[in-house]
This record gives structure tokens, sequence and C-alpha cells, in this order.
């Protein structure tokens, strides 16, 4: 197993660990708030792509970057 | 709103109007296994002869529910999407197929504390039972990472004389038996 392998198996076992030590009530509830974090940083992500836009052209960006990354997961 | 807030929304919603659902899809997996983001929640739900306007009506005007139903060919499922548009957080509220698997998948529903209140989500057997299935079908990366993880997260928790028996229905078996290997691998060292 060559370095990268054995990092990225090490990471896994990690996060294998982790999970573990949480109840399925505190994980139930990682996917929204993950989802909020993501969204905000998108958005700020935007705010610095364009500087001139307001908050509608903001969310109208966001709206479209979040139908393309959907579009993506689609099932094809 | 969040997105947490926006789920128990439609589960308030869901109830009041007395449709029997479950959360399912990335929520129930990362109750059982490693969690990640998600970017809509999944439901199945049971309306019977109860109309799914009364949900649009309940869940509130910043959530919208679109009343007509859609097909869609690649999965065999017919979903309402409702979207909360202030986030773009969006909802999936799928029928319940009718066949035998998804029907005992329904009935051994458990509850779980989200938040403040019980809900109902799939046991982790039939979450890696039907997203095996999925992934023999659309072959989505993180289908296989999110029951990977569920496999080695709850370990010797499982029932695997359950989740064989309906993956010889399916005709999954052989990638479960696959799945259990590199489950297998990833067990952290001082436990496996």
């Amino acid at each position: 197993m060559d370095d990268i392998a054995a990092l990225a198996l090490s990471i896994e076992r990690d996060r294998i660990r982790r999970a573990r030590m949480r109840t399925a009530e505190q994980k139930l509830l990682d996917g929204g708030e993950l989802f909020d974090d993501v969204r905000e940083r998108m958005i700020w992500g935007i705010k610095s792509d364009f500087p001139g836009f307001d908050e509608e052209q903001i969310l109208k960006e966001f709206r479209r970057r979040l139908a393309l990354s959907r579009r993506l997961e689609r099932p094809r | 709103m969040t997105a947490n807030q926006i789920v128990l929304q439609v589960i308030r919603a869901l109830e009041t109007a007395d449709i029997p659902y479950m959360l399912v899809g990335s929520y129930s997996s990362n109750a059982f296994g490693v969690p990640r983001s998600t970017q809509d929640a999944d439901f199945i739900i049971e309306p019977g002869d109860r109309s799914i306007s009364a949900v649009a009506a309940l869940i509130g005007p910043d959530i919208k529910l679109d009343p007509q139903l859609i097909f869609e060919s690649v999965t065999l499922t017919s979903r309402y999407i409702a979207t909360h548009e202030p986030s773009g957080f969006r909802i999936e509220l799928f029928l319940r197929p009718d066949d035998e698997f998804q029907r005992s998948r329904f009935s051994r529903r458990v509850q779980k504390l989200f938040e403040d209140r019980l809900i109902w989500i799939p046991t982790a057997e039939d979450v890696i039972v039907q997203k095996l299935r999925w992934f023999a079908r659309i072959k989505r990366s993180k289908d296989w990472d999110d029951i990977r993880h569920v496999a080695a997260v709850q370990q010797s928790r499982l029932d695997l004389p359950y989740i064989r028996h309906w993956c010889d229905q399916h005709g999954t078996r052989e990638l479960f038996e696959k799945l259990l290997k590199e489950a297998e691998e990833i067990q952290p060292e001082q436990e496996s």
C-alpha cells in the first residue's frame, strides 16, 4: 500500500471511529446542518465573485448553482 | 429557517394530515453511518385516500409543494417535490411503492428523536437493502459509500440473515457480500 492509500484508509477508519461515538439522534441532524453551512459558504463565494450583486441576484445565482449540482447528481 | 426546521415543519404537516411517513435517503443513512451534507430530505409517505393538498396548506407559505405527481422512469418512483424558496432546500415525498420489501420496510420503521420530536426512520438493515437496490440500478458512488459506512459503523449489530434474505430476492447478494468485505477493511484497527 502506498503512502496516499495508507493515509486515505487511516482517515476513513477515523471517520468510522468518530461516527460510533455519536448517537443516531445526533447524526440525524448533521445532514441539514451541513447543508446550512455549505449554503452559507456558497453565498460568500458568490459575493466574492460578483461584488456588485444585490441580495436578489445573489440568491438567483445560488439557486442556479444548486440546480446544476442537483442535475449532476440525478440518476441517468 | 434552517434545513432541519424545514424538515420538522414537513413532519408536523404530515402528522397533522394523518399521513404515515418515514424519513429516508441520506438523513437515515447519516443516522446509522457517517454523516454527510445533503441538499434535500426524502420521505416515503402512505397518503392512502388523503389528499396531498392538505399537506401543501399546512407546511406554510415559504415551502412550496408542487401538487403535480412526478414519475421517475429510471428509479420507477412517484414523488411530490416541495422547495423552501429562501434556502433552496428541497423535500421529496415519495409514494410508498407497492412491493413486498417496501411494505416490510415501512412496517419495521423505528422512532428516533429529531430536535425535540420523535420521528420515523427505517432500520439500519432496511437502509442497506434499499440503497443496495438503488446502487445496483443507477450506480451512484455516494449510495455505495453511505451503506459501506452504515455497515462499518453498525458492524455486529446488523441482522445479517434479514439483509441477505432481501438481497437474495433483489439479486444484490453478491454486492452485499462485497460491501461487507469493504466495511471490514475500514474497521478502526483496535476493534477489527
